[in-house]
């Protein structure tokens, strides 16, 4: 009997061996390794306990970039989540079948499309002189608004956290549409009984039903938000200034341009903690409604 | 479904603990330093530079197969890469101990890395008192030398001018070029009025500012002093010429610079120049060959325009006959395993039949000795009297320490977009510079 | 302890069927729907205005996009599209197809292996082993950066393809295997049973019940792993420096270095890179939907 268990312990073996080659050893070693100051160029390595958490404290540019994820992370859960519902909820309720899936594609069209491809789009979208987005300002009258978007520190990490929503809101808006095709159909006919208006409808009834994908979709959202890297390196590679700075693009600078090997590493364990935070979170709360069920 | 968590908890520790068998970085596997060829050259080399540009990797290739053609028992497997994958991947390659035969250097503490590091091959032997060794410009030489020992080929000399279109100083009623940093402002203020944008400037990764600031640096704040902050001294950044320096970048930045932002490309910002909208741009002497209309320019520029270095600030204490530029440079891996090949094809690549080549197709100034007169270029024999009459400052972003590199090019962006003063900005850097000692990666 | 993470994904419909067939024209007055209709035309416009606009950028000339960055291109110049062709973007593509293609078959095997043997099987240690896999969806090694890069040197597959189908694979097998397994919990067992029965191996029953009756749910996973391989940045940019092996993400961010201020090819790139992706979407979309849906835990 044992020698057949054990064989069978061959179908999962390829998985978990992958999984702790390549997910737990190298976070594990992370955490390690942001313990010590070490350089590419030099041999051997200095322990220095929790200096380099220190240097993060201390290091403007973190703060900065935490905050952008922060920016990030808010912005994505107003749109991603919020607007993409009412959206979902517009498109369900007012928008006959087949135009509903039409436009349903179209706004998904984006998220079909890699980061690379619309971060280098926009970059030029941005553009001061030539690009879409100041002619378009200038042409419905608001020239007084026309800005270079990804050049000044104010603006540089909205024009990318502006055309991530753009590149995003489609994918949500899907996945909340089927949210709200599960709702039972008799919960509206309830509703229209008792003389509730359209808004109410939605807040009373299509709110709280679709409540467990928003709830999964906002965690979803968050610790994507602490993630980001691609669209930062290929639209503003996290200037001017640092301005547009986030931690996965800090963590980059500070590995491969900086040489500070133990420093990105301490950056990265941050990161894991907060994303892991968000993920936990999804498991109790899957957990708390299995429950409920 | 009958364990407890406790024992998953287990399993999870157990095989979280044999993974953690830490690895730290390995030692160099230094080889032997022969440097004499045993018979004819054979072998493989593998060799990387930066020159991916479809502008110049030809004539990379071309000079290897011409190598291989030349000494048939050679191959060489050569790679280039853009710039900035160029530093991800020596890093890399650094860091796992495989270094290719023969790879790219930038000047300054980005090539001394390499020598402190034990990872460049010492070429004192065969640069000094050689014949091969006096084939060099001492400028050039000198760009890789540390502690007295040399690590690096040079291969071509830069520095950085403004290029201007004649036809638009002479409507705007520029009569002569600037000789001064007031008569270059009061020129800017000119040419705006003639309209004009006085000066192109795309700074979207950060070095054009850079290279500013290396020039001001240079001409604002004395040799050694600079130096040594540079080099990471301790109470580094305190002279007056640093604020001095960013002040002289917010002048020039508001009087010849188009208002709005700066995050264009400096190509974008070149085609400006190129295409009659802007009177100069602050370049590169490598970069002459696209103001030629063989390499793109429109005959109305190719044919109108010249160039000056950065006039004379009065009052600046440091060095007026400061340019800022450097020297590109290739060094051979220390733990190559066969040192005497790889010197043998920088020989080549260095011999004066190749440099000329180099500087004719290229366009660009060779470190070799005797090569300028072959330029095909115009402004290239110029461009070789202005380097040797002045001393060379090394690019800020390949002379300090990496450390002191992003907060200085960022304080530069602050300073640009109008969102710090030159004292705050000097702050910025000086909190960099301080963070790079307290938090200094040295072992 | 039992884990019950299946719930969210095992209940996915099929939107494009499902029968919400409300009635429309019910709600509202004219006012209210000509509202909506506009703004809901004006957001799709804003949405596939951009795409539109590089696909025909790429046909234009260079003073042509900054002269009149709105207009038509006047005299169109298709090969500029067979420049970017050349540019290298095919090599960036057959990359691109190539690990796409390798990590999406091992994820959906090595995650239906371990999904069977999980689900169906008796296992020694199993318990802690589908706590391992299903915790894994919680980490994010992308931060790790700094010790994947030494762990792939020492393996040795710095700078090869292994390096990305090997990470794509591993990273998303904790997710895929949740996914499966999910799904076989909700299957019956008679079927296998009977198969076994029969005296069909275990191996024979994994491929010959199994497989097809799992099949909806592979197709959807192998759907969003497609997308995250055919996207992914950060490790293709630092795992790859060799051009020869880059990935599309990469080559093109590349490309649009090397290309300086070339806007005519860089668009044209980006379009050919963005296609397949679309036209993908638009042909499958129903599968694609249902994909997502059970993928919502990402």
């Amino acid at each position: 009997m044992t020698r057949r268990r054990i064989r069978h312990a061959f179908y999962a073996a390829p998985a978990l061996a992958l999984i702790a080659l390549f997910v737990y050893y190298p976070i594990v070693e992370n955490v390690r390794l942001s313990l010590f100051k070490f350089s590419v160029f030099r041999p051997g390595m200095r322990y220095v306990g929790l200096e380099n958490y220190r240097q993060a404290l201390q290091d403007p540019v973190f703060w900065h970039a935490l905050l952008n994820n922060v920016f990030y992370a808010v912005t994505s859960v107003v749109f991603q989540v919020g607007a993409a519902l009412v959206l979902a909820a517009v498109l369900e309720e007012l928008i006959g079948r087949r135009l509903r899936g039409v436009l349903r594609a179209v706004y998904f069209i984006p998220a079909a499309v890699s980061m690379t491809v619309a971060g280098l789009l926009f970059q030029f979208l941005y553009q001061p002189d030539a690009g879409l987005v100041n002619g378009a300002l200038a042409a419905v009258g608001l020239d007084g608004l026309q800005h270079d978007w990804l050049g000044d520190a104010a603006t540089s990490i909205w024009g990318v956290i502006n055309m991530s929503q753009w590149q995003s809101f489609g994918y949500t808006t899907m996945l909340l549409t089927v949210a709200i095709q599960r709702i039972p159909r008799e919960l509206y006919e309830a509703a229209t009984v008792d003389g509730a208006g359209r808004i109410r409808t939605f807040f009373n009834v299509t709110v709280p039903m679709v409540r467990e994908m928003t709830t999964l979709l906002i965690i979803l959202t968050v610790s994507g938000a602490f993630l980001v890297f691609n669209e930062v390196m290929v639209m503003t590679g996290g200037g001017p200034a640092n301005s547009s700075q986030v931690l996965g693009t800090w963590l980059y600078a500070s590995a491969f341009t900086g040489d500070d090997m133990g420093y990105a590493a301490a950056i990265g364990t941050v990161i894991f903690l907060i994303t892991f935070a968000a993920g936990a979170l999804q498991l109790l709360h899957s957990r708390r409604k299995a429950v409920a069920a | 479904m009958r364990r407890t968590p406790a024992a998953a908890a287990g399993c999870l520790l157990a095989v979280l603990l044999t993974l953690l068998s830490g690895c730290g970085q390995a030692p160099v596997r230094v080889t032997a330093d022969d440097f004499r060829l045993a018979g004819k050259p054979h072998g493989h080399l593998t060799v990387l530079e930066k020159w991916a540009d479809p502008e110049y990797a030809p004539y990379f290739k071309a000079a290897a197969r011409e190598y291989e053609k030349r000494n048939p028992g050679v191959t060489i497997d050569l790679q280039a890469v853009g710039d900035q994958p160029y530093k991800d991947r020596i890093a890399v390659l650094a860091a796992s101990r495989e270094l290719p035969d023969i790879y790219f250097a930038w000047p300054g503490r980005y090539a001394q890395k390499f020598a402190d590091g034990r990872l460049a091959a010492d070429l004192t032997g065969q640069l000094d008192g050689t014949r091969w060794g006096e084939r060099f410009e001492g400028d050039a030489l000198r760009a890789f030398t540390y502690g007295g020992r040399r690590y690096g080929v040079p291969l071509d000399m830069d520095a950085k001018v403004f290029a201007y279109n004649e036809k638009i100083f002479a409507k705007a009623g520029v009569r002569r070029v600037p000789r001064t940093f007031p008569e270059l402002l009061t020129a800017c203020d000119r040419i705006k009025k003639a309209g004009y944008t006085p000066l192109a400037f795309g700074n979207q990764y950060g070095w054009p500012a850079g290279h500013l600031l290396t020039q001001f640096n240079a001409m604002e704040v004395p040799a050694d002093v600079l130096a040594r902050d540079y080099d990471g001294g301790a109470h580094a950044f305190t002279h007056p010429g640093y604020v001095r320096a960013f002040k002289d970048l917010a002048r020039l930045r508001q009087r010849c610079m188009p208002p709005g932002g700066t995050s264009i490309s400096h190509e974008s910002a070149q085609a400006r120049m190129l295409y009659g909208k802007a009177a100069m741009q602050y370049l590169e002497t490598l970069e002459f060959s696209y103001l030629d209309e063989s390499g793109g320019a429109p005959k109305a520029y190719a044919e109108n325009w010249d160039f000056f270095p950065m006039p004379a600030i009065p009052g600046a204490k440091g060095s007026p006959r400061a340019i800022a530029g450097g020297v590109d440079g290739l060094m051979v891996s220390n733990s190559s395993p066969d040192k005497a090949l790889a010197v043998d094809f920088l020989k080549f690549l260095t011999s004066r039949e190749q440099a000329r080549k180099m500087v004719r197709e290229l366009g660009w100034l060779s470190a070799v000795k005797g090569t300028a007169d072959a330029a095909r270029l115009p402004g290239l024999a110029g461009a070789q009297r202005t380097i040797a009459s002045h001393d060379i400052a090394v690019w800020l972003d390949t002379r300090a320490d990496d450390k002191v590199v992003n907060p200085y090019l960022s304080a530069a962006d602050s300073v640009l977009g109008g969102n710090a003063t030159p004292e705050q900005a000097m702050k910025t850097v000086r909190r960099g510079a301080e963070n790079a000692r307290r938090f200094g990666v040295r072992p | 302890m039992t884990l019950t993470l299946g719930r969210t994904a095992r209940t996915a419909p099929e939107p494009a069927s499902s029968p919400t067939g409300r009635a429309p024209a019910r709600f509202g007055p004219v006012a209210v729907r000509v509202l909506a209709y506009g703004a809901l035309a004006a957001l799709a416009v804003a949405v596939i205005y951009p795409l539109c606009w590089m696909a025909l950028a790429g046909l234009k000339t260079n003073g042509e996009i900054f002269a009149d960055p709105w207009g038509l291109p006047t005299d169109p110049h298709w090969s500029t599209y067979a420049d970017a062709w050349q540019q290298g973007v095919l090599g960036y593509l057959l990359n691109s197809v190539l690990v796409t293609s390798a990590s999406v078959l091992a994820v959906v095997l090595i995650s239906a292996w371990a999904a069977y043997g999980l689900t169906r099987l008796d296992i020694p240690c199993s318990q802690p082993a589908l706590l391992l896999v299903l915790g894994a969806m919680m980490l994010s090694p992308t931060v790790a950066l700094v010790p994947l890069s030494q762990l792939l040197q020492a393996l040795g597959i710095y700078d090869t393809y292994w390096a990305l189908i090997v990470l794509y694979t591993a990273f998303k097998v904790p997710f895929t295997t949740f996914l499966i397994r999910a799904y076989l919990l909700g299957q019956p067992v008679e079927v296998e049973e009977a198969a076994y029965i029969d005296g069909a191996s275990r191996w024979q029953t994994f491929w010959r019940v199994v497989v097809p009756m799992a099949r909806p749910i592979l197709a959807s996973a192998a759907v969003l792993q497609a997308l995250f391989a055919w996207n992914e940045y950060a490790f293709a940019l630092v795992f790859i420096t060799d051009d020869r092996l880059k990935t599309l993400p990469v080559g093109l961010a590349d490309m649009a270095g090397r290309l300086n201020s070339n806007w005519p090819i860089l668009f044209a790139g980006l379009t050919i890179a963005a296609l397949p992706m679309i036209v993908i979407f638009l042909i499958g979309q129903r599968h694609f939907v249902r994909g997502l849906a059970a993928g919502i835990g990402k």
